[in-house]
């Protein structure tokens, strides 16, 4: 899947760092960094309330705010595809997505936005309106991207403490842990995510690369491909432990 | 002689033994964001498992029989609606309570889920105590009519 614009402008400010475990130490109870208190607030985001949402996991808000900044760019497009068809259902079905992300994530203006544009739309797809709509949905998502981008910055800078240490390597373990992350995928178990990110926690400093696509692979519930990287790292430190 | 005690004894005193395992919840959502609120909101004291389509959906409502479906109305594809209705009509599968979870806060789209067999419904964004609250509320009631029915149909597999 190819990066947003906005989501590349914030990787890069990134400096090198381990993607932060998912079980980062939680923020729900007033502890968040005054910087990424004011990325929100000047994104228009009500990071409490998502975050209260999210169990106060930092980490994992972080991760599903980069696959949310990445999938708005997609959204215009799809927009003027359905308007382009005169489908309202179409255009409905991406406005209603697009409200219940933003909402989840705390974007409540884009997630207002979204909603009215439902609603009008509920009565028909006459073009002049159709045409306003998609111009205004597309305003509204390419105001809100730098806030939410910066907010995205925030949070990672604000996370490089707690960065994952380089530890030294117990094979028998990593194994252990990835045979059990294989189950839970294969159970299509969300406990999947609770233990890669055990696994990031305790290997992350050492193995980070090397886990990276199965850590996003299981954060976008892509589990199938998640099971054929895990399978695939299982077969590399089995054969890499001594016979 | 021995003398029956009253159902509601079974059922009062039941309902902590069938709830002391973990409660199996399957979270429907093709946003993995939604899922992962949901898991959060759950992860403490129940397994959650995950679908990203109704075809999923209802494959593992037959394989896993999870005792209740926090279900997603929008979807690609197979929709919640379908999932629902599809869900009741399968022997297998129609006495697992599902609550819909939907960014749709209008009465006609609450109406139209619980004429379709949903016990309940909950608007995105989710308030994780009232998420909580009613997941609990349903899963009580469900192990009391699972009990109930156990009572009533001796001969029939107890409940896990």
């Amino acid at each position: 899947m190819s990066r947003s614009p906005l989501l590349k402008t914030a990787q890069s400010k990134q400096t090198g760092r381990q993607q932060a475990p998912e079980n980062t130490p939680t923020v729900a109870d007033g502890t968040l960094p005054a910087r990424v208190s004011e990325a929100a607030v000047a994104a228009g985001v009500d990071i409490t309330a998502a975050l209260d949402r999210l169990g106060g996991n930092q980490g994992l808000y972080q991760r599903v705010l980069r696959m949310f900044i990445d999938e708005l760019t997609n959204i215009p497009a799809q927009l003027a595809a359905c308007v382009t068809k005169g489908e309202a259902q179409c255009a409905m079905r991406v406005l209603h997505t697009l409200k219940g992300q933003a909402g989840t994530m705390g974007a409540m203006a884009l997630s207002a936005e979204a909603a009215d544009g439902e609603k009008r739309l509920a009565g028909g797809l006459a073009s002049d309106d159709a045409e306003r709509l998609v111009r205004q949905t597309s305003a509204a998502i390419a105001a809100a991207g730098p806030g939410l981008a910066a907010l995205l910055q925030a949070l990672q800078v604000a996370e490089a403490p707690m960065a994952a240490p380089t530890t030294s390597l117990d094979t028998d373990a990593v194994l252990t842990l990835l045979r059990t992350i294989t189950r839970h995928l294969q159970n299509a178990d969300m406990a999947a995510t609770d233990t890669m990110a055990d696994l990031q926690r305790q290997f992350g400093g050492a193995l980070g690369e090397q886990l990276q696509p199965m850590d996003e692979a299981i954060g976008a519930l892509d589990f199938d491909r998640a099971l054929r990287l895990c399978n695939a790292l299982i077969d590399d430190f089995t054969e890499s432990q001594p016979a | 002689m021995n003398i029956p005690k009253p159902v509601e004894a079974d059922l009062i005193a039941g309902v902590p033994a069938l709830t002391q395992r973990r409660p199996r919840l399957l979270v429907v959502d093709d946003q993995p964001v939604n899922v992962h609120a949901l898991h959060q909101t759950f992860s403490a004291d129940h397994d959650v498992l995950m679908a990203t389509s109704g075809e999923q959906a209802l494959a593992l409502c037959a394989s896993e029989q999870p005792d209740l479906v926090l279900l997603d109305v929008v979807m690609p594809g197979m929709d919640g609606h379908e999932v629902c209705r599809r869900l009741k009509a399968a022997a297998a599968t129609c006495d697992i309570p599902v609550i819909f979870v939907s960014a749709y806060n209008d009465e006609a789209a609450e109406t139209l889920g619980l004429e379709l067999g949903a016990v309940d419904f909950i608007s995105k964004p989710i308030n994780p105590k009232i998420a909580r609250a009613r997941v609990k509320t349903h899963l009580t009631l469900k192990a009391q009519s699972d009990l109930l029915r156990d009572y009533r149909e001796p001969g029939r597999l107890q409940h896990e």
